[in-house]
């Protein structure tokens, strides 16, 4: 566990060792979080680089009101929600990730999360962004069901129904390619 | 993926690596960005000719007398109560983030209208009440949501906050109309009359605070007959923050000025305000029908 409190500190005097510090120990969850939900390792890439830079960029008005790691998720997740509503990005929604799903040429870089886990993702990139959002936050982000209620803002039964109807839908989609 | 069941566990355990090429490309941009940050929010102090003095070895004790004799000079400036420009007021509002203003009517004993604001929560809460009906309405420009709390049927109304609403929302100092009479300080008319009240009476009313007039000719905006006006401010001795405000008004030279309404300032901490926000709609949890959480933290929208 970083000592975020003293990091932040001297953050805001200017240290690029306490910015180097956080970024090395939070950059790849992070990635991965990006990469999960938009199905597509440049596009996390670039998201990475725009929650750092902004966070650098702002650090004198940040104030943290829970840790530095949930501060970064929330910041990583938004993002991505920003590239889906600008339609900046290549969208994988469900329709046109049923195609991707099979094609080992799609944007993801699969080989980098290895065979079976490309298999893993490209069936997350079919789900809905609320449920991929829910289940890779919960998995991969380490948050509460709770936490990511109070993060977006909505329910906590919300949040758990969305986690299991995304869970009973990537099941059925694998079980589905495994007959195949 | 050997098993569907075991998916749970198969996602936990993605983890990807950065190359090395993007942490160079992240963390410089990153390096720059911060140093952009940092030399903004560098106080006067810390550099030119100040960081210079006080880094010189050989300039410390001069440095100690020079440090010596400006609280000396602070002191006796202190002591004699020296005035506060309008535009120290101006400034010292400029540097706020968060403020309480409470507007009454002049002769009533309750708010016809009070606001919350906090410029680093992106919150602007105002309370008003209209004859038997009051209620609350909270914009929360960051989560992009605008709620409505009717206090006559306790029920709350949701709306999200559109681009377009957004736009025509007054960014600007919160509830300026009632704390400030032009809200760029370049329009105080030339021939505006700043003046500190002598009067012991009238500057003990609010202790800590000196109270100051400014006094100009207007056109009424109907008739465009002169109105001659007057904006009398207490302003806090240590912050030269308006601590309240008194809006008047005649119309002839030789009448006597009549107070239309006066202005309550305080200056809350943002938990305070998240606290009043709580009581009022509850818990972000419980809050219903909440649009999605948007926008990134910290980051400038």
């Amino acid at each position: 566990m970083l000592e975020e409190k003293r990091l932040i500190r001297e953050l805001k005097q200017g240290s690029k060792d306490a910015l180097h510090r956080i970024y090395m120990e939070y950059k790849d969850n992070l990635l991965t979080i990006a990469a999960s939900m938009l199905h597509d390792t440049y596009a996390a890439e670039d998201v990475l680089h725009d929650v750092f830079v902004s966070f650098a960029g702002s650090i004198g008005k940040i104030q943290l009101r829970g840790s530095l790691k949930s501060y970064l998720t929330a910041s990583v997740v938004n993002r991505v929600r920003d590239m889906y509503r600008k339609k900046k990005h290549h969208l994988v929604e469900l329709e046109e990730a049923g195609q991707l799903a099979g094609d080992s040429d799609g944007p993801v870089r699969s080989a980098e999360f290895g065979e079976d886990a490309g298999r893993l993702t490209d069936a997350l990139a079919q789900l809905p962004l609320e449920q991929r959002e829910t289940i890779v936050l919960h998995l991969n982000g380490g948050m509460k069901f709770k936490e990511i209620a109070k993060m977006q803002r909505i329910p906590l039964s919300t949040v758990q129904g969305r986690y299991r109807y995304g869970l009973d839908k990537m099941r059925t989609i694998l079980k589905e390619r495994a007959k195949k | 993926m050997s098993s569907a069941d075991n998916i749970e566990r198969a996602i936990g355990e993605l983890n990807l690596t950065t190359r090395a090429e993007t942490d160079k490309r992240i963390l410089n941009d990153a390096y720059a960005a911060l140093g952009k940050a940092v030399y903004k929010q560098q106080p006067m102090t810390d550099t030119g000719i100040w960081r210079m003095i006080v880094r010189s070895r050989f300039a410390v004790p001069g440095a100690i007398a020079a440090m010596i004799l400006l609280a000396f000079v602070l002191f006796v400036n202190f002591q004699a109560g020296k005035a506060v420009s309008i535009e120290g007021i101006y400034g010292a509002l400029s540097k706020i983030e968060n403020i309480h203003i409470s507007t009454f009517q002049a002769g009533r004993t309750s708010p016809d209208q009070q606001v919350w604001a906090s410029e680093t929560m992106g919150v602007k809460l105002f309370k008003t009440e209209l004859g038997n009906q009051a209620q609350y309405t909270l914009w929360d420009t960051q989560n992009r949501v605008k709620m409505i709390k009717f206090l006559s049927t306790n029920s709350v109304q949701t709306v999200p906050i559109t681009q377009q609403m957004l736009a025509g929302f007054d960014k600007s100092a919160p509830g300026s109309a009632d704390m400030v009479p032009f809200s760029d300080r370049n329009d105080i008319p030339s021939d505006a009359q700043w003046n500190r009240i002598d009067d012991r009476e009238v500057s003990a009313a609010i202790p800590g605070t000196k109270a100051y007039d400014l006094t100009w000719t207007a056109k009424s905006t109907d008739s465009q007959a002169a109105v001659h006006r007057k904006w009398r401010v207490f302003v806090e001795d240590r912050t030269n923050l308006p601590k309240r405000i008194e809006w008047y008004a005649k119309s002839r030279p030789e009448d006597e000025y009549v107070v239309e309404r006066f202005v309550v300032v305080a200056y809350p901490g943002e938990d305070e305000i998240q606290n009043i926000i709580r009581n009022i709609f509850g818990p972000p949890d419980d809050r219903p029908d909440d649009p999605v959480y948007i926008g990134t933290p910290g980051a400038q929208r």
